[in-house]
């Protein structure tokens, strides 16, 4: 090509992406120049035949249902979640009371009734730091 | 499907760019099944992620930004590097007008030989309808980046199907 300078912008031109002042100063250069208007005419020849054989590709009819599918497994198992906390706090409290009647029957009943409601404290603390964390950092 | 951040809800996000991630995909993968579950895996970690959305930087840039990283690193699994090509059932359904150069077939075969990174930017600039925006938006490059690499390879595939049609001349079938 004998006007390199046209190069791009002739490309541009063809895209019909160039500026109103490059457009004039591209057609005006055209209007003289035979080898740039040839050259125009391969890039348009070339454009169509792009255009041609990359056509626009569609999502499968099923990928909706897919992903629906994909992000109910990713769910946690709602296996509490539905309780009231309510219900919880009175299922734990009776728990306790069971236990605390059952220690009651032991020899040195009120050692062992001490130790274990620390245990129960420690592990119900960490239980709700490590729920806490999860949930801060995004994880589900 | 819940998940909200701001006025946008995981479903609003999923039909605005659903498509958009998928042509994106199609683009850098060249394979439409491998794109289609590259665009799951998109929406499945954009899901995940949605409740801790801080708005860092703009929703399409936060959800481009996935779905190159995730094309990439699936590029990257795969191992050998294939680009666009619709199945075998789709080609069959189009008629394929030849050109000197050759049938559709050819012109995307020889795409397939261009260096990935001007690939990618012409491919994705005829699937969304010649917007430089938008390939520049997705791919995360300056526009003045994305002309380039199209002009580059707009001539590199002028050059291939010029060698191309003269193979043909000389081996007439």
């Amino acid at each position: 090509m004998n006007c390199p300078e046209f190069e791009d912008p002739i490309l541009e031109y063809c895209e019909g992406a160039i500026s109103p002042a490059g457009r004039a100063r591209v057609e005006a250069h055209l209007a003289g120049c035979g080898e740039c208007r040839a050259y125009l005419e391969t890039e348009r020849e070339l454009d169509r035949l792009l255009a041609r054989s990359i056509p626009r590709p569609a999502l499968s009819p099923a990928f909706g249902h897919r992903l629906a599918v994909r992000i109910a497994g990713e769910r946690p198992a709602p296996r509490f979640r539905r309780l009231p906390r309510v219900l919880d706090w009175i299922g734990y409290l009776g728990l306790a009371f069971l236990a605390g009647r059952l220690l009651e029957q032991l020899p040195h009943a009120g050692d062992w009734v001490a130790l274990a409601s620390l245990a129960g404290c420690m592990a119900f603390g960490l239980w709700e730091t490590g729920k806490a964390l999860r949930s801060n950092y995004g994880h589900r | 499907m819940d998940g909200v951040t701001g006025s946008h809800t995981f479903e609003s996000l999923l039909d605005e760019y659903r498509d958009k991630v998928f042509r994106l995909a199609c683009s850098l993968l060249g394979n439409e099944a491998s794109a289609e579950d590259a665009t799951q895996e998109v929406f499945l970690k954009i899901w995940k992620a949605l409740p801790g959305f801080r708005g860092q930087s703009s929703l399409s840039t936060w959800i481009y930004a996935i779905a190159r990283n995730t094309c990439l690193s699936r590029r990257r699994m795969e191992g050998a590097r294939r680009t666009f090509s619709l199945d075998e059932a789709r080609a069959a359904e189009i008629p394929s007008r030849e050109h000197p150069a050759g049938s559709d077939a050819d012109v995307r075969s020889l795409i397939d030989r261009l260096p990935s990174k001007y690939r990618g930017v012409l491919v994705l600039f005829y699937l969304e309808d010649r917007s430089y925006q938008q390939v520049a938006l997705a791919l995360d490059l300056p526009m003045g980046t994305v002309k380039t690499f199209l002009h580059r390879a707009k001539k590199e595939l002028a050059l291939l199907l010029a060698a191309h049609a003269t193979r043909k001349e000389e081996v007439p079938s």
